[in-house]
């Protein structure tokens, strides 16, 4: 894998892989200008990125080092570098840790003896009278569950462990009593920590996960770009509010679910049905909402006769787009949500396979297509900046490379373009690894999305979980994100107070004693556990940065990715106003055409006319692309 | 589930760069060559729909889109691939030295279920050119010592 130099003159420098620089990048490259993408790490994605259990792991050490002071200063000198009139500004990205905070920790044991021992057989309760072998299990199994009473199935615990490749008929394997009576023993699942290390590889955690709205920004550009080719979807299939005594409940969201739901009586569903009618033209019917303007949500809900449970599903779920919404802005998120529903399915909401992660690699793979040049592991020295305040060049490596613009996340930035902010905002997350879903109540694996509003001063908490289905992790395991917006009082020194929540629900091996088993058997238990914050501390200092640097967000704690590609989209147009930003693509004949009259003209011109046709192609849009791709990401889905 | 799986296949081309891999993915898809290198832009991926035993397959094959260059490959582009393709430049040694490497990277990354017998497929090119520098007994013995890829 030989190294070639890289090339000097760039119209555009990308520093760090996070989502909205990808999203620029590929901009930039699809409208045809030179683009060099640089990451100090050796993976995709920044703060953005997915990671597998062992390279979480690491990330996680990596974060919990004390930095200061080690980085040092780069020892060469690169004066050399530089024309009249240019300084060097140091970039240390190591000083500006955005994230803080961090802990992980195991809370299954190691095997005490040779893990195949435990693998035999996996007994789930049966408390509930409900097992939660959710997951699609291995041919033998399918076949066998139809004839085997629900109580007694069994989860095969590892497809690829060569005792369970032949599977027992499961009415054999299952020894009566236990059956009936659950011990202690068997209610509790034998997961050991060498177990889920084992399948290591097949885990896919988010450092922030997000999932698109069906009719948001993300699905559109992502359609329009063709960048949807590049990844697949699920629909998030499960919705649940918090009830009042805790329990949690699963809310239905299309018509048809509405109808047939037996949580709520038959006046109530009318009474949904008809908010939900009107929210969807809610924007036409003023005289139904004067005088709620202001006020919360939750008032005008009541003077519909929406209350209890009603109120949960609107106002947690349907409304989740937005924290304390008061009328409008609730009515706005209500209607989203609903407008969304049904594009891709009976969900609004998709989820990307193999984790949040694979979608800044999409679009550096788009921005690659288009020409970008692409360097991890490039930790970038100095920026060079001239006399008029503009960046003009990165140090690399030792390299001078001249860019015309810089994008890059805070911390790439030098000392002096940041100052320290007043009010600190923190994201706060964990990730959850569970050995079965929340509220398991059929035998199909879902991707559920939970809000919890208002849950202790923490604004509203997102819990996603998903499992093998959504290609985040293996067989029989699930993966639970938390994350809250905490943005007034932060401060690190506090408790995790998202670990309330997992403690209220799921069940870590401290807290099951034989008197309890019972009623925390129920509950999904907790293998392993990562916090961390992610921490906005500093705010671009607007007048000494140079004009032509821009610098993108780091993520936030909304549930989809809104937020993320507007500002994408407003920091393209700032720079590039008169581009347009990820057009279509050209139908597939004309590039066709395209490259045959390349052909022709032979010689060195050739990427020249290249790149200017593809900024011409720029206004070509045509509508049918956006169809074609909704069904492809339909099948996704539908797999 | 499975039958759309074996209806869509993708391949993906892996190797240093400059030994041809755009080139012989549009051969073979497009049966048209360019004689003039330049690294690879606008290539993405293209599909082509072959019988087999009276079933239509369509392959998606998947070009690397230049960042192999300075070794930037996300795990992305190796999600979910049925085959991968090694190709190597016969008239460049150390390309093909660099087949193990590529390997490696590609089961670490791709992690398939059964990485012993996942479909690799190893091909010399540039044949053409007659400065042969990699012997097709060299390239065989390499196959055969990885379980018998298919040269």
């Amino acid at each position: 894998m030989a190294q070639d130099a890289l090339p000097t003159d760039f119209d555009v420098i990308v520093l760090g892989t996070g989502l909205p620089e990808s999203i620029v990048a590929s901009a930039c490259a699809r409208s045809g200008l030179s683009v060099l993408h640089l990451d100090s790490n050796d993976y995709y994605g920044s703060t953005w990125a997915s990671f597998h259990l062992k390279s979480i792991g690491e990330w996680a050490d990596e974060q919990m080092k004390d930095t200061n002071g080690t980085d040092g200063n780069p020892t060469a000198d690169f004066s050399h570098h530089l024309l009249p009139g240019e300084r060097l500004e140091l970039v240390s990205p190591a000083r500006r840790k955005v994230i803080k905070n961090v802990q992980h920790s195991w809370h299954v044991e190691n095997a005490p003896q040779p893990p195949a021992a435990e693998l035999k057989e996996e007994k789930t309760t049966a408390t509930v009278g409900e097992p939660n072998d959710s997951v699609e299990q291995s041919s033998t199994a399918a076949v066998e569950s139809p004839t085997v009473p629900q109580e007694t199935q069994l989860a095969p615990t590892d497809a690829k462990d060569p005792q369970t490749t032949t599977l027992p008929s499961a009415e054999t394997t299952v020894p009566s009593a236990e059956t009936t009576v659950p011990s202690a023993e068997t209610a509790v699942p034998r997961w050991t920590r060498d177990r889920v290390e084992k399948d290591w590889r097949r885990f896919n955690l988010d450092l922030a996960p997000k999932v698109l709205r069906a009719r948001g920004p993300m699905v559109q550009i992502l359609c329009q770009s063709e960048v949807s080719r590049y990844a697949e979807f699920k629909c998030v299939d499960r919705f649940l509010c918090s009830g009042e005594h805790g329990n949690l409940h699963q809310v239905p969201c299309s018509r048809a679910e509405i109808f047939q739901t037996d949580a709520i009586g038959v006046m109530d569903k009318r009474r949904l049905m008809k908010f939900l009618t009107f929210a969807l033209n809610w924007e036409n019917e003023p005289e139904e909402y004067r005088g709620f303007e202001d006020k919360p949500l939750k008032e005008f809900l009541e003077s519909k006769g929406l209350t209890g449970l009603l109120q949960s599903y609107i106002s947690d779920t349907i409304a989740s787009l937005q924290t304390n919404p008061n009328t409008v802005e609730g009515l706005r998120a209500v209607n989203k949500f609903l407008t969304s529903v049904g594009r891709y399915g009976n969900s609004p909401f998709l989820w990307t396979l193999y984790g949040s992660g694979e979608l800044p690699q999409c679009f550096c793979r788009l921005c690659a297509v288009y020409g970008g040049i692409y360097c991890l592991r490039h930790s970038v020295d100095y920026l060079i900046i001239n006399g008029d305040n503009r960046c003009t060049a990165v140090v690399t490596n030792g390299q001078r490379i001249n860019c015309q613009f810089l994008i890059a996340d805070q911390s790439y930035l030098p000392e002096e373009f940041v100052h320290q902010r007043k009010s600190v905002t923190a994201v706060q997350r964990a990730v959850l690894i569970t050995d079965r879903p929340l509220e398991a109540s059929d035998d199909k694996e879902h991707i559920t999305l939970l809000n919890l509003a208002n849950d202790d001063n923490l604004g509203t908490v997102h819990l996603l979980e998903a499992g093998f289905g959504a290609c985040i992790a293996p067989k029989d395991l699930y993966v639970v994100h938390l994350t809250a917006a905490c943005s007034s009082a932060y401060n690190a020194s506090i408790e995790q107070p998202l670990s309330k929540i997992v403690h209220k629900y799921f069940s870590t091996s401290d807290d099951v004693t034989s008197d309890n088993v019972a009623s925390l058997a129920n509950r999904p238990r907790l293998l392993w556990i990562l916090y961390f914050d992610v921490v906005t501390e500093m705010d671009v200092n607007k007048e000494t940065i140079p004009s032509n640097i821009g610098v993108v967000c780091l993520p936030d704690a909304t549930l989809d990715y809104e937020t993320t590609v507007e500002s994408a989209k407003e920091l393209f147009a700032l720079f590039w106003p008169d581009r347009d930003f990820l057009p279509f693509a050209l139908p597939k004949e004309e590039e066709d055409e395209d490259e045959a009259q390349h052909e022709d003209v032979a010689g060195p011109e050739n990427t020249q006319t290249e790149q200017s046709s593809t900024a011409d192609t720029a206004e070509n849009s045509t509508e049918h692309r956006d169809e074609a791709k909704a069904e492809s990401v339909t099948e996704a889905k539908s797999e | 589930m499975a039958s759309r799986k074996k209806a869509l296949l993708k391949v993906i081309i892996l190797g240093d760069s400059g030994v041809g891999k755009t080139s012989l993915m549009n051969q073979y898809v497009n049966k048209r060559f360019s004689n003039q290198y330049k690294a690879t832009i606008g290539a993405d991926f293209l599909t082509k729909d072959i019988m087999i035993d009276d079933r239509l397959v369509t392959m998606q094959i998947w070009d690397t889109a230049g960042q192999e260059r300075f070794q930037s490959l996300g795990v992305a582009f190796y999600r979910g691939a049925d085959c991968c393709v090694l190709v190597f430049d016969v008239t460049n040694p150390n390309s093909f030295k660099s087949l193990d490497s590529w390997r490696d990277e590609f089961l670490i990354q791709a992690s398939p279920r059964d990485p012993e017998n996942f479909p690799f497929v190893v091909l010399g090119n540039k044949i053409d050119l007659g400065e042969r520098a990699v012997s097709t007994k060299r390239a065989q013995s390499w196959c055969s010592s990885k379980n018998d890829i298919p040269y």
